[in-house]
């Protein structure tokens, strides 16, 4: 499963550990964020992988999703629901919201079979702004939510520490001397993977990956295809609404308006550096995907500054991590190709 | 000008050819014949200069082309060399003409375009291009208008226009044709067989690969055959005596001794004697049509009866591989279709799978496996999705969602076992994926697939297309076993008339797209000739 663009990353990431504990970085502050890191952003990961197992391919509309999951965050903060209560609310809300938004947003891509990639990058673009001129005008009611001058219409951030916040995070944690692992958060992920392998164990989710891999046989095997790949799209909506949920509460924080806009890519970039190729996408490379994206992330920007030079760990970073997507990119359309 | 002397290629551990010597001179043809995976693809790729050889470490022994020591590193030094090659597969363009596909990076352009923009940026001479492929095509024997879009042709016209354009290259020495005649009809395959005398008449080196022993007697001057990597004989033959398709006195004896030589034990042809005349229709067509590109079917009315085998052939692009692909929903039909009875509205895969009908696909790769996963997940797909069967019972009986049932992975590998066993599937183990195996063996997954399906009506349409002698009748055997064992009723479509006569009970026989005849398997073989022609016999 480890190719070269995954020995090259591992590199770095040593290579970044190796400066980092050179310059005392605190070892436990590092795992400690990298599995924070590794859930908040590995649901939203992992909301790909039925769409790209149903071939459909990768799912550039995640904003759909998202703000779908802004959504059901949205009334439970409004109702004023707090702790982990409130984020199941949310989550609950937003579960509904998907169902419906990742129902239309199915009958766009059925539409333009083959062309799915592209249509979705579009839906997403322009699904914000019609929602910015939503939450300019929501019948939101809490104050905490609406802009302090006039009263009127969503704040572009609006916290959640009074309401969620980390409720996830905190939930189980376990202390072992300076190190703090969010066990809580962990399980989520680790449930929600297995959900998702035991899906694609079932007759309905093997269904689907025979979809994705020849259309005619399964057409021939009696299989609804147009059903399926809606179902995957749902899917993939509802996994992604949760993700931003989940997201948030790490964060601390919800960001309307404009901020999902561009949220599918660096979930697009973590599932390809973990050495996703279309169709045969695992969990595995989900969860390598989004530890090596995410870690590199973390590490780089402490180092940077202890080494007084900001841009270059950055600059560093956006190369490597985007030359390894195009990498990728080019492995997994130059396969079929190389011969000619 | 070709000399090959004891090439070898070994893969990983296995090794695909074992010291094969072959040489040919100018204006020859030699014939290669072997069962699948004897290695005459394999010898095929090191004279086309095919990527493969190279990626996996190359082969050794001395190939000598015109004198020369060869290494192809890759297919554009074979074609400089002089070496062209038709594969199973279509390389056209769909899109473009015939004309501008035999002329594809050849064109004529007008001279004094060329002379200021050279060659390559020169303004193409159309009326050139199509004199100079109605020439070519001429010259192979074939009449077709070269103004004719390429996606629009029968396959069999589409592998002459393939056949065209390799001749059409300057300084062909040596041509390669894999399996030439393989999509071909009987009639078709006696024009190829001409075609390529005729191209051979022009000093060109030929080597044909074919499954059909009767044409490689037809056409080619030395036999050599090949079994498990090894040259087994190499026998001179004169093309002159068996003009008609081993049909000379002696002919019989030659493709015994041929197939015995190629197989290692002598083929025993499968036949079945015909049932008496059966009263129940299982299914009636009337006016049914198909709209299959390159095979369209008008007007068909014909009466299917309980537990018969009923053939159907044709020349290929005459409609005989329209009617299941037709029935199942492939693509658009219209007309009135009846089952034990009762009236059918639509035509999609779902209602027929309820109604016990099923089809085994011309297209084994995209439409009848999923080549990337296992044998037992194809074996078993179909029916777990349709049937629910190998499905595990339910813990909650009353929870009817589809999420909650998962395959019953004991009940599947028993089956694929079974039927690994029962239908003799050559394979390493039954997790091994569909891909990996030969034409024949995913054929007989294909046939798995259906039994585990347990169809009324079985559609197969061209079921013995591209695979060896020796699986072609272990197929034949297995459809008439299932007929048999299953009793369900069996439409066999194929071009091969001979197979058609030993296995059917009735064999209807098409012509433009509409039946022309219905003939009974003791008619004669000229009769089935003249009738797939539109003629009657006198």
């Amino acid at each position: 499963m480890i190719q070269i663009p995954q020995i090259i990353i591992i590199c770095f990431l040593v290579l970044l550990t190796g400066l980092a504990i050179h310059l005392e970085i605190s070892m436990a502050w590092i795992i400690r964020d990298a599995l924070v890191r590794l859930v908040m952003n590995g649901v939203l990961v992992l909301s790909l992988v039925p769409m790209l197992r149903a071939g459909i391919g990768i799912n550039f509309g995640l904003p759909v999703g998202v703000v779908a999951g802004l959504l059901g965050l949205c009334i439970s903060v409004d109702q004023g629901f707090k702790g982990l209560w409130g984020l199941s609310a949310a989550m609950g809300a937003a579960s509904v919201f998907a169902l419906v938004l990742g129902g239309g947003y199915a009958a766009i891509l059925n539409r333009v079979k083959g062309r799915e990639e592209i249509t979705a990058t579009f839906v997403g673009f322009s699904f914000i702004p019609l929602m910015n001129f939503f939450w300019a005008t929501a019948p939101f009611s809490n104050p905490g939510m609406l802009w302090p001058i006039g009263g009127e219409g969503l704040r572009p951030v609006i916290g959640l520490k009074s309401y969620f916040a980390k409720s996830l995070n905190h939930l189980w944690m376990v202390e072992a001397g300076e190190m703090k692992i969010p066990f809580g958060l962990l399980l989520f992920f680790a449930v929600l993977c297995l959900v998702l392998v035991l899906f694609f164990r079932t007759n309905f989710g093997r269904a689907m990956t025979a979809v994705g891999e020849n259309q005619n046989f399964s057409r021939l095997s009696g299989i609804n295809i147009l059903s399926l790949r809606t179902w995957a799209i749902i899917l993939s909506t509802l996994i992604a609404a949760l993700g931003i949920c989940v997201y948030a509460q790490s964060y601390g924080f919800m960001e309307l308006y404009d901020a999902p806009l561009m949220m599918a890519f660096p979930a697009a970039s973590a599932i390809l550096v973990g050495g996703s190729m279309g169709r045969h996408t695992r969990m595995a490379h989900v969860v390598v995907g989004t530890f090596l994206f995410q870690t590199t992330y973390l590490i780089s920007g402490p180092i940077a500054n202890e080494l007084m030079l900001p841009e270059v760990a950055e600059i560093f970073r956006l190369m490597i991590t985007n030359g390894i997507i195009l990498y990728a990119l080019l492995y997994e359309g130059g396969k079929n190709n190389a011969r000619f | 000008m070709l000399e090959l002397r004891s090439i070898s290629k070994v893969y990983g551990s296995f090794s695909a050819l074992k010291s094969v010597d072959l040489s040919l001179c100018p204006g020859e043809i030699a014939g290669l014949v072997g069962v699948n995976g004897s290695g005459k693809t394999t010898l095929l790729n090191i004279l086309s200069g095919h990527r493969v050889i190279q990626d996996t470490g190359g082969h050794g022994g001395t190939f000598l082309f015109e004198n020369k020591l060869r290494k192809f590193m890759n297919p554009g030094q074979a074609i400089t060399a002089g070496i062209g090659m038709v594969h199973q597969e279509f390389a056209l363009m769909p899109g473009l003409s015939v004309a501008d596909n035999i002329c594809l990076s050849r064109e004529c352009v007008y001279p004094w375009s060329e002379r200021f923009l050279g060659h390559d940026l020169g303004c193409i001479n159309r009326s050139a291009n199509r004199q100079k492929a109605s020439k070519i095509l001429q010259e192979i024997g074939i009449d077709l208008d070269p103004d004719l879009r390429a996606g629009d042709l029968s396959v069999a016209l589409k592998q002459f226009v393939e056949l065209a354009r390799e001749v059409n290259r300057q300084g062909l020495k040596l041509l390669l044709l894999d399996e030439p005649t393989a999509v071909l009809g009987a009639e078709d395959a006696l024009k190829m067989v001409a075609a390529v005398k005729a191209i051979a008449a022009q000093g060109i080196g030929v080597v044909y690969v074919s499954h059909r022993l009767g044409e490689v007697l037809a056409c080619c001057d030395t036999i050599t055959i090949l079994r498990n990597g090894q040259v087994e004989a190499c026998v001179q033959n004169d093309p002159a005596h068996s003009d008609k398709m081993g049909s000379h006195p002696g002919g019989l004896d030659k493709l015994k001794a041929l197939s015995l030589s190629m197989t290692g034990k002598s083929i025993k042809k499968i036949r079945r004697s015909p049932m008496g005349q059966a009263k129940k229709k299982a299914l009636t067509l009337s006016s049914f049509s198909v709209d299959k590109p390159g095979d369209c079917l008008e007007n068909l009315t014909l009466d299917i009866f309980q537990g018969e085998i009923l053939g159907i052939t044709s020349l290929s692009g005459h409609g005989r591989t329209a009617i299941g692909p037709g029935i199942m929903g492939l693509f658009p039909a219209r007309g009135k279709m009846e089952i034990n009875g009762t009236p059918v509205l639509s035509f999609d895969p779902l209602g027929m799978i309820q109604k016990n009908i099923w089809m085994l696909p011309e297209d084994r790769s995209n439409h009848g496996l999923l080549l990337d996963h296992s044998l037992v997940e194809n074996m078993t797909f179909a029916a777990i999705q349709a049937k629910a069967r190998f499905v595990k019972k339910r813990v909650f009986p009353f929870l009817k969602f589809p999420f909650f049932s998962f395959p019953d992975q004991k009940q599947c590998q028993a089956y694929a076992r079974t039927c690994q066993e029962t239908l003799d599937i050559d394979c390493r183990s039954v997790f091994q994926k569909a891909c990996e195996l030969s034409g024949g063996n995913q054929q007989k997954v294909c046939i798995a697939s259906a039994l585990s399906m347990n169809p009324g009506i079985l559609f197969a349409t061209d079921p013995t297309r591209g695979i060896d002698m020796a699986a072609k009748e272990a197929i034949l055997g297995l459809l008439i076993q299932a007929h048999k064992t299953h009793g369900m009723t069996l439409v066999v479509s194929s071009g091969e008339i001979d197979e058609l006569r030993r296995i059917c009970d009735r064999i209807a026989v098409l012509y433009q797209g509409r039946l022309f005849d219905v003939l009974t398997p003791d008619q004669s073989e000229a009769a089935f000739f003249l009738a797939c022609s539109g003629m009657h016999a006198p």
